[in-house]
């Protein structure tokens, strides 16, 4: 689980302006404004809590500030006081965690991280509350009402802290893994958002964060672009932000340019087997296997574009020069074999319709996981890669459409074409025991000898197999009371015994139907004919196979 | 002579084969089962789904995944209802008019290695090339390939070919290839065809209407010669009249 801390100190900038000059009583308890320092009209960009309470808000003129209040002090701000203020006190944090991040633009405020810091012998809810005592404490050293909260993600950690009661409880924690549900009920005004954006959900009546999350994902990112997906994602608590002053390593990436532009994806898939075992290669050597991987391919539209059957492809005002398209495969589980991420990126890359011809490709591992067990036990034989059979499902649908790979289900219906039905198997996404976090985990069973098998009725092989047609196909037939020659698809066959009928009506509120259903035996090769007569006439519905 | 032989390597040993779940198909056959890693042909004009169930259902009770190309979109979803929940079996129907692309998806499937049972069940006739190309990728998957087809299907050099046919209450399994009786020797074709018969018990006759408390109000049956059935005035209640049947219950 991956904590962040924010630490928040109304108004911080005096701390470091004030904090030399006068130690008592606190700075915050007495009407102090900072300004900008403009020779005329200076604005505010800071006031203390005291100076608050007198109605001053940034922003106001400094003759507004002292209209409401005559005694308020001026400071003038000062980046450079601040700037120390900010490290000493950043200093101060490293004694609780390694992982102290000020946050930039917004001087007052800490990501501080909280994962890795394991103590023996203390369960992680005791770790997480000496980690939050210890920063409370180091943080009333600088501010006695710091505010403190502990989240997964930086968005819900930050919104904590303004749940928090400064004076009462100054610290709240967000159990794991509820950011998105605590998150549903904060005010909007908690989510770090452009004021256009922010004023169209205020007309929209959208209030709180958990609004703006209850919008599809499409309708957001077509209204307000890539910004508003960022607030999307934020507000259902995916933050990106991590607290680390490390700058993050570069994401693994292959990346290969095409001798001759590619109208075809032949040569991006000659390419694309190599650049993936370069790549698992890579993530392997760190114990990791890909969750996640982006296919961007670099098109040149100079060239011109190609013939698409897609008509808005077609007359979509691309750009003319050389850009890139990027798709992302999420795994159902984390794999660590080409062979079964090919297969994946082979079924993204034939159901990719070129616009133009493609110039160079990229391959990169956007999301990793450890290694699991699930990965392989070459001590058992019988053990299969779940990840290569899903990347072998989710291929044949890229292939042939929905509704290809499917299981069978009964229901509740006499004719045998209302008996049962099929169902299509979801692409992913199970409540597997051992699931990923970071990504659903597919349906696809895990092959565990000590799980039981399933229980299936003992075979009964009398229950001879029906071939079912989809729909059933008129026959001539001759008969004096049961059927004697049927005469279907231009072939006469002749019935050697009938059994029946066996006469099926249905509902007569509903649909009514009416048949006799015959069993028809013949010395043909397609096996018992089901025939059934109506009113319509004689229909074959199948064969016992 | 003993000494030429001494010489000669000792033939392969022959893989355990996967268990059909019928005990005297598996003893009649070499490698006790459908042979890992190579073709099984299953031919006939009727029994082949039977017997197809029967495979596909013991396979997924040992906890193997089975993969079910249903290519002629002809099964009957009532009668593998009892997989629904059962795991590590995908039946996959290509449309219609993909039909020709069954094949690939074994191809596919067999790449993957992941399936020990893969069923091409009525595809379109193919050649023998594709047949070689699926066999190697079964071979190096280590997966039972079964391909279904009529009787009249060329033959495609599969390690066992078993023709099928029902004749009421027996389910006559002729082992055409891949046989291990006669000789004794296990992994050897027998030049004689061996036949095994699977019996089909006496059981209430399959009907489609079982709710045994609504009557049918619309008259009685009749059986194929005009007179009243045993059953008397109960209409859904089909009686065997054909060959032999003397009157009996048929278990169809």
């Amino acid at each position: 689980m991956q904590l962040l801390l924010p630490i928040q100190g109304a108004a911080a900038e005096e701390c470091s302006s004030t904090a030399d000059a006068t130690p008592e009583p606190h700075w915050d308890a007495r009407p102090i404004v900072v300004t900008d320092g403009a020779p005329n009209r200076p604005r505010l960009k800071s006031v203390s809590a005291a100076a608050a309470r007198e109605g001053i808000r940034a922003g106001m003129t400094l003759s507004e500030a002292r209209a409401l209040c005559g005694s308020v002090e001026v400071l003038t701000w000062n980046d450079a006081a601040i700037e120390a203020a900010t490290i000493e006190t950043s200093a101060l944090f490293l004694h609780a965690s390694p992982q102290v991040t000020p946050v930039a633009g917004t001087p007052g405020m800490w990501w501080i991280g909280a994962t890795g810091l394991a103590t023996h012998g203390a369960s992680p809810k005791q770790r997480e509350r000496a980690l939050v005592q210890m920063l409370a404490s180091l943080a009333r050293s600088w501010h006695p009402h710091a505010r403190i909260a502990l989240a997964d993600s930086c968005v819900a950690a930050r919104a904590a802290t303004w749940t928090s009661t400064p004076r009462a409880e100054p610290v709240c924690i967000v159990p794991a893994g509820r950011d998105a549900s605590f998150l549903d009920t904060a005010p909007l005004a908690l989510l770090p958002l452009d004021d256009e954006m922010r004023d169209a959900l205020r007309a929209l009546g959208i209030r709180t964060i958990g609004g703006l999350a209850d919008l599809d994902a499409g309708d957001v990112e077509q209204r307000w672009g890539d910004a508003g997906l960022t607030a999307w994602r934020l507000a259902h608590g995916d933050d990106p932000r991590r607290p680390v002053l490390a700058r993050p390593d570069a994401q693994p990436h292959v990346e290969m340019e095409l001798g001759l532009p590619a109208e075809t994806m032949e040569p991006v898939l000659f390419l694309a087997r190599p650049a993936i075992e370069n790549l698992v290669s890579q993530v392997v050597s760190e114990g990791r296997a890909i969750a996640s991987l982006a296919v961007t391919l670099t098109l040149d539209d100079a060239r011109g574009a190609l013939p698409t059957p897609d008509p808005a492809a077609r007359t979509a005002p691309g750009p003319r020069q050389p850009h890139t398209v990027t798709r992302e495969i999420r795994m159902p589980r984390p794999l660590a074999r080409p062979a079964p991420l090919f297969e994946r990126c082979r079924g993204l890359l034939s159901q990719w319709t070129l616009t133009a011809p493609v110039i160079a490709l990229r391959l990169t591992v956007r999301i990793t996981s450890p290694l699991t067990g699930e990965q392989g036990n070459l001590l058992d034989t019988s053990w299969r890669d779940p990840g290569a059979a899903d990347a072998a499902l989710e291929r044949v649908r890229a292939e042939l459409g929905p509704n290809v790979v499917v299981k069978p289900h009964a229901s509740d219906g006499y004719t045998p074409e209302r008996s049962g039905g099929w169902r299509e198997e979801p692409g992913a996404g199970s409540d597997e025991p051992g699931a990923t976090a970071m990504t659903a985990a597919s349906r696809l069973p895990v092959h565990d000898a000590a799980a039981p098998r399933s229980r299936l009725p003992a075979p009964v092989l009398a229950e001879h197999a029906l071939r079912l047609l989809e729909a059933a196909e008129r026959v001539d037939v001759d008969r004096d009371v049961a059927p004697r020659r049927i005469v279907w698809r231009g072939r006469a066959i002749a019935i050697t015994n009938a059994i029946g009928p066996e006469r099926l009506s249905g509902d007569w509120w509903r649909d009514g139907y009416s048949r006799d259903y015959w069993r028809c035996e013949s010395d043909a090769d397609l096996g018992d004919l089901m025939v059934y007569h109506d009113a319509a006439g004689w229909w074959v519905q199948g064969w016992y196979d | 002579m003993e000494s030429l032989r001494a010489l000669l390597p000792a033939p392969l040993p022959v893989a355990p084969g996967m268990p059909t779940g019928m005990d005297a198909l598996d003893g009649a056959l070499a490698s006790g089962g459908l042979p890992r890693g190579r073709l099984s042909e299953v031919v006939g004009s009727t029994g082949k789904l039977t017997l197809l169930r029967q495979i596909v259902d013991a396979a997924v009770t040992r906890g193997e995944w089975v993969a079910y190309i249903d290519a002629s979109r002809t099964l009957a979803p009532r009668d593998w209802a009892h997989l629904t929940d059962a795991r590590g079996v995908w039946i996959i129907r290509p449309p219609k008019e993909n039909a020709a692309r069954a094949p690939w998806c074994a191809d596919v499937l067999l790449r993957s290695g992941a399936f020990s049972l893969v069923v091409l069940d009525s595809a379109p006739p193919i050649s023998r090339a594709i047949a070689v190309r699926l066999t190697g990728l079964a071979r190096e998957s280590n997966a039972a390939l079964v391909i279904v087809g009529a009787a009249s299907a060329t033959q495609l050099g599969g390690a066992v070919r078993l023709r099928v046919q029902r004749r009421r209450q027996r389910l006559t399994i002729a082992i055409e290839k891949g046989g291990s009786v006669g000789s004794g020797v296990p992994g050897r074709s027998n030049r004689f065809q061996h036949v095994v018969e699977v019996r089909c018990a006496n059981g209430v006759a399959r009907r489609l209407y079982t709710h045994s408390e609504v009557p049918d109000r619309r008259g009685t049956a009749r059986t194929a010669s005009g007179r009243l059935g045993k059953a008397g005035r109960r209409a859904a209640t089909p009686s065997y009249t054909g060959r032999g049947g003397g009157g009996m219950l048929q278990h169809c």
